[in-house]
């Protein structure tokens, strides 16, 4: 994670120079905004999410507290709190993919090769109830550490390492039933 | 400690978030466990392809050109300050607690600070 001390940033922020929140929004907005779209599946709520969580932030700044935490999951935490909102807002539906891919030949590859399949893993990750997702997502793309994680979703750390083991095992499990799946299919379409 | 105990740690083992005492034990049982020596193999496996996954996905995004140009327009003229409410809420019960100025009530959450 992080970090150059943002300090010095926040007091000219509070003392009124814009330019200064530039500087901490062009450190962090893609961040932010990566975060957000892979929590949401969807670019334009992801840039709302954005706006969103960094005017919060700016609104916010005189309690953000340093020696409680980075600055950087403080402002996490108010993007995957904003995210959390929009759930339901906007229940999402799964969007159907095709399963059986008529192109693929490779029966005799490996599950463990074929867990490098994107598309595999992508379908796997959208069975992910959002309790579980958050959690891959802090872990796994931003790197945050589980004591990170926890202050970012509030939870215990045990809570944390459990939905992370949880998460990882249903992704392992979805996988393997998706490619078991593609090869009966294949079997019945010969 | 057995293949169940393993099994509910691997994430944590993984990510090299066990105590040095659990990951001791947890060592001691793959020494002798083909099962849990596959099944960390595989996870293992598994949890590089969804850092890559993740990357590869958010790599195709990013925010708009005009992110900050809207942002600056709907940020308030004055710098962030407390507002009365919120000295009065600090002061009487939930010091450092929450910023209510110009914030909706959805949003409050959003804002703690930890």
């Amino acid at each position: 994670l992080d970090e150059l001390p943002p300090e010095n940033w926040i007091k000219r922020i509070l003392a009124g120079d814009r330019n200064a929140f530039e500087m901490i929004f062009d450190q962090y907005k893609n961040l932010v905004f990566k975060t957000a779209y892979l929590k949401l599946d969807n670019a334009s709520k992801a840039e709302d999410a954005l706006q969103k969580s960094f005017l919060i932030a700016y609104r916010s700044l005189r309690i953000y507290n340093p020696s409680t935490g980075a600055f950087s999951t403080w402002l996490y935490r108010i993007t995957v709190n904003h995210c959390l909102n929009q759930r339901w807002k906007f229940l999402r539906l799964i969007r159907p993919r095709e399963i059986f891919d008529e192109g693929d030949t490779q029966d005799q590859v490996s599950l463990e090769k074929k867990f490098s399949d994107q598309e595999v893993i992508e379908r796997a990750s959208q069975k992910l109830s959002q309790k579980l997702r958050v959690v891959i997502i802090l872990r796994y793309f931003l790197d945050l550490s589980y004591a990170e994680n926890s202050q970012v979703l509030d939870f215990p750390l045990g809570t944390v390492k459990s939905r992370l083991n949880l998460g990882l095992h249903k992704v392992c499990d979805e996988t393997k039933s998706d490619l078991l799946q593609s090869s009966t299919l294949r079997e019945v379409s010969k | 400690m057995n293949c169940r105990d393993v099994s509910n740690q691997i994430a944590t083992y993984l990510d090299d978030e066990v105590s040095l005492s659990e990951k001791k034990l947890i060592l001691a049982h793959l020494t002798t466990c083909e099962h849990c020596q596959h099944e960390l193999e595989v996870l293992g496996t598994l949890r590089k392809d969804i850092r890559q996954h993740l990357q590869i996905r958010s790599a195709a995004v990013t925010p708009s050109p005009q992110a900050w140009a809207t942002l600056k327009a709907s940020l308030p003229a004055s710098p962030p300050c407390l507002s009365a409410l919120e000295k009065v809420v600090r002061l009487v019960s939930f010091p450092g607690r929450l910023s209510l100025e110009g914030l909706q009530p959805n949003e409050w959450r959003s804002s703690l600070s930890f």
